[in-house]
């Protein structure tokens, strides 16, 4: 029998995770008192299940490194949080992924302008995949008239615009307070999840 | 205030429509810079439609109309100098050009334009995005469709 603890399930569903991979044991004498998710990549949706021994149980299982992926890092998870994030505020990434591509050919139903292209699409999408287990909460996905997609977070007032264009280029935008005008910057996408990390600190 | 073109010139209170869908809809009636297309954003000019009529014109998936104003537009843009270059890029500037069209006859334009040129034209991507921060910031949510 495989155990599989309700809790740990929802810390899964929490961090929004699709791609849990469970590294866990079976026990012919007793479920495991305590289980829990950790993220072990800062920027994949790939968890370990960590499990402890009860007192009743005489086996003790234990994750092992997952072959070919990243080594768990369980603190992870604890250092988000102490950042001021809740486990909500780990986005689904899927939805949001699903969500841009939705956006894509007959599915940017606007009058004006054109569809994102294939280039704003996979940038749009890859950005997202790399925020996903930051402390970021779930960005607003928005199409661009003229032709793109903005990725929109925002917290405690402060927002931070991605938008990457059909023509290739991708623009930050930092708004720390209404009164303030807004910083542009021009970015390269592997520098985005730095950059919003630094802004939200 | 913007310049303008075209046989009928917009007075400076005249309202500007433009068709909306949701994801362009922000809180409190504000407009997501997202819906500004650059160089050529189409709106209708309140002088030959009504709010209503521009809200008919909206396809099923368009569910609401923002307005500005001709005069309350921005009118020029002018970069950051380049200290190691020393000729600086022209400034980009909004012209308001009506345009009128067999199906739509209030159809007008705000047009992107480098200064001096008579042609729309884009700019580069961080110039871009603060005309249509600068553009969707006069513009508030004004007509929804009934749900």
């Amino acid at each position: 029998m495989t155990y599989f603890d309700p809790t740990c399930l929802q810390d899964i569903r929490a961090a929004g995770s699709s791609n849990v991979e469970y590294a866990g044991s079976q026990s012919a004498a007793g479920a495991p008192s305590a289980t829990r998710a950790v993220p072990t990549h800062a920027t994949h949706s790939v968890f370990a299940l960590v499990v402890t021994k009860s007192s009743a149980a005489p086996r003790n299982i234990e994750a092992q490194p997952l072959q070919g992926r990243a080594v768990p890092d369980p603190t992870l998870h604890d250092r988000l949080r102490e950042n001021g994030s809740t486990s909500n505020e780990i986005f689904p990434v899927d939805a949001v992924v699903a969500r841009i591509r939705g956006f894509a050919g007959n599915g940017y139903r606007s009058s004006y302008g054109v569809a994102p292209g294939e280039w704003a699409i996979d940038t749009v999408t890859s950005i997202a995949r790399m925020l996903c287990n930051s402390s970021l909460s779930e960005p607003r996905v928005v199409p661009m008239a003229d032709g793109g997609i903005s990725l929109v977070f925002s917290r405690a007032g402060r927002v931070a615009r991605v938008d990457v264009t059909n023509e290739e280029d991708i623009v930050l935008t930092k708004r720390s307070n209404t009164e303030l005008p807004p910083e542009y910057f021009e970015v390269a996408r592997d520098d985005v999840a730095r950059l919003l990390s630094e802004f939200f600190a | 205030m913007p310049k303008q073109e075209g046989t009928t010139p917009f007075q400076e209170t005249e309202a500007l429509y433009r068709r909306l869908i949701e994801d362009w809809v922000g809180e409190d009636g504000a407009v997501d810079p997202a819906a500004i297309e650059v160089p050529q954003c189409s709106v209708d000019r309140a002088l030959l439609a009504t709010p209503e009529q521009a809200l008919a014109r909206c396809n099923d998936a368009e569910v609401a109309i923002a307005t500005t104003t001709f005069g309350a537009l921005p009118d020029r843009f002018v970069a950051e100098p380049i200290p190691t270059q020393p000729v600086q890029p022209k400034p980009y500037e909004l012209i308001v050009v009506f345009v009128p069209e067999k199906q739509n006859a209030a159809h007008s334009h705000i047009e992107v334009r480098q200064e001096g040129s008579a042609e729309p034209r884009k700019p580069k991507s961080v110039m871009k995005q603060r005309i249509r921060d600068e553009v969707a910031a006069t513009m508030r949510v004004t007509h929804r469709k009934p749900p």
